[in-house]
């Protein structure tokens, strides 16, 4: 026997007195899932399995291996997993604890599996402490919709009788004082109105689901054409679309918004840029919009997808939530969106929509 | 085309300013006669059921259109759809639902419950004269092929 089944096998006391010092729980199991040994943490706190049972008697109701087995997938593909969810029932009941397993398969010199080492966490303060993060997530959403809602009914009734002061001329329009008074308030509800919006909107993306379908791209483009070739001339800046994929399933909507806000962004912050060229584009799942501007000053990159964060004084209807609400939609499509940093001079961003790609 | 004016539009809504403001709209336009306001859920169905106060159908003349606001006290507009468009006598009449937000949601469940169209509140009021001028004609111009 070489000397790593020989320790496996038989663990020399020394080897033991470590591992039952230790916090997780620790099993060996062989290739038949025999278990071989426990440290103190895994026999204390499962009394009614011992060395020599099968380690899914710990889960009585299966009576076979786990549907959800660690150690089969860590021996077959001879590499470290972990269980994806936390683990919290055993023998049908649940656990006062959450259970966090990385298995390491354990490979003799010649490199054939001849067991493996189960290592079992208790995340019950992670779990629950994710719980409540949840949880008051949840509720800050809903306290931010329900805010937008009772924020904008007020606005409407400012507005309106504002309109009624006007129309019916229940005040001096001819005056200037007047005419500029009025003028402010109307700039200040539009503005507050427009920030209603942004918060309605970014609340709508975290509570709200996806409508996910089939998207020409063609279409796409032709939307984002429309909605900026007037803007874009108006700064002699030049619109490139280049997309390799003609289709993409995703929320078409949301996707038109990412652009939208991402074109936005370039258009704004590079207003003295000479000879602006924006391109916007998609390649094996990933997106990108660069232009050719100043950059975002690397202090900030961190920042720039964070709620209201600017990285210059923007105007009266420039709130920062843009790239905010760019980050949102695509963390709720599962993708990932970054600042590529090597990109000099311009700023290039890129994202995915789905979780594989990056 | 010379639209028929409308009798009677019963508008459920309980801010006051937004009353106000909707009658204003309603009257500017020359849409309607008579406009009726209730300003909780409750109240629009004893309306419309004519129940309690509402027992007299001379004093509570059956509306030609609903302007109904989603968010109301005591039963909220989609609760209210839900009894018009289960009621025989009630369901021809059009509904119009008023929302503050526009919240998709709000207007998905408004459709599937059977209402006829919606307005987003604006906060600029020319537009919302503009919204209810349009909505309301189109709703007279059906409710003068239809009688």
């Amino acid at each position: 026997m070489d000397p790593v089944s020989e320790h496996f096998f038989n663990p020399p006391p020394l080897l033991s007195f470590i591992l039952d010092s230790m916090a997780p729980g620790i099993m060996f199991i062989d290739t038949e899932y025999n278990i071989l040994f426990m440290n103190k943490e895994k026999r204390d706190n499962n009394p009614h399995i011992k060395t020599g049972m099968k380690c899914y008697d710990v889960f009585e109701e299966y009576g076979m291996r786990c549907p959800f087995c660690v150690a089969a997938r860590a021996m077959e593909n001879k590499s470290l997993e972990q269980n994806k969810e936390y683990i919290s029932i055993q023998k049908g009941v649940e656990l006062p604890v959450h259970l966090s397993i990385t298995v390491m398969p354990v490979l003799d010199e010649k490199g054939k599996v001849i067991g493996a080492v189960e290592i079992a966490y208790d995340v019950e303060n992670l779990y629950q402490t994710n719980k409540r993060l949840e949880r008051l997530n949840k509720e800050y959403e809903h306290v931010i919709y329900a805010l937008s809602h009772d924020l904008r009914a007020p606005l409407v009734s400012i507005e309106g009788f504002l309109s009624k002061l006007e129309r019916k001329k229940l005040v001096d329009i001819e005056n200037p004082e007047t005419i500029h008074c009025l003028d402010r308030i109307h700039v200040n509800v539009r503005m507050m109105n427009n920030l209603v919006k942004v918060l309605l909107d970014t609340s709508r993306i975290a509570t709200g689901s996806l409508e996910i379908q089939e998207n020409s791209m063609e279409e796409i483009i032709q939307m984002l054409i429309n909605n900026f070739n007037s803007k874009a001339e108006s700064q002699n800046a030049v619109l490139n679309f280049d997309f390799k994929q003609t289709h993409y399933r995703c929320d078409r909507i949301r996707l038109i918004q990412v652009f939208s806000n991402l074109i936005n962004n370039c258009l704004e912050h590079c207003k003295l840029t000479e000879n602006l060229v924006i391109h916007v584009g998609m390649d094996d799942g990933v997106f990108w919009v660069k232009d050719n501007g100043p950059g975002i000053p690397e202090d900030f990159q961190e920042k720039a997808f964070e709620a209201f964060s600017q990285a210059s004084r923007g105007g009266a209807d420039h709130f920062g939530m843009g790239m905010n609400i760019v980050y949102k939609i695509i963390q709720k499509h599962g993708g990932h969106v970054w600042i590529e940093n090597n990109h000099f001079p311009g700023t290039l961003i890129k994202f995915t929509l789905r979780p594989s790609v990056k | 085309m010379k639209i028929k004016q409308l009798d009677v539009i019963l508008l459920v809504e309980d801010n006051p300013d937004h009353i106000e403001l909707t009658q204003d709209a309603l009257l500017e336009v020359d849409l309607v006669k008579t406009i009726r306001v209730v300003s909780d859920g409750e109240e629009a169905l004893d309306y419309l059921f004519r129940r309690k106060k509402y027992e007299n159908p001379q004093e509570s003349p059956r509306p030609d259109l609903i302007l109904l606001d989603v968010k109301l006290p005591k039963k909220n507009g989609f609760e209210i759809l839900e009894e018009i468009k289960q009621s025989e006598e009630l369901k021809r009449i059009p509904v119009i639902l008023l929302t503050t937000t526009g919240n998709k949601e709000d207007i998905e469940r408004g459709a599937l419950l059977g209402t006829n169209d919606y307005i987003v509140k604006p906060v600029e009021f020319e537009v919302f004269m503009q919204k209810v001028k349009g909505l309301g004609k189109y709703w007279a111009w059906i409710s003068d092929l239809t009688s």
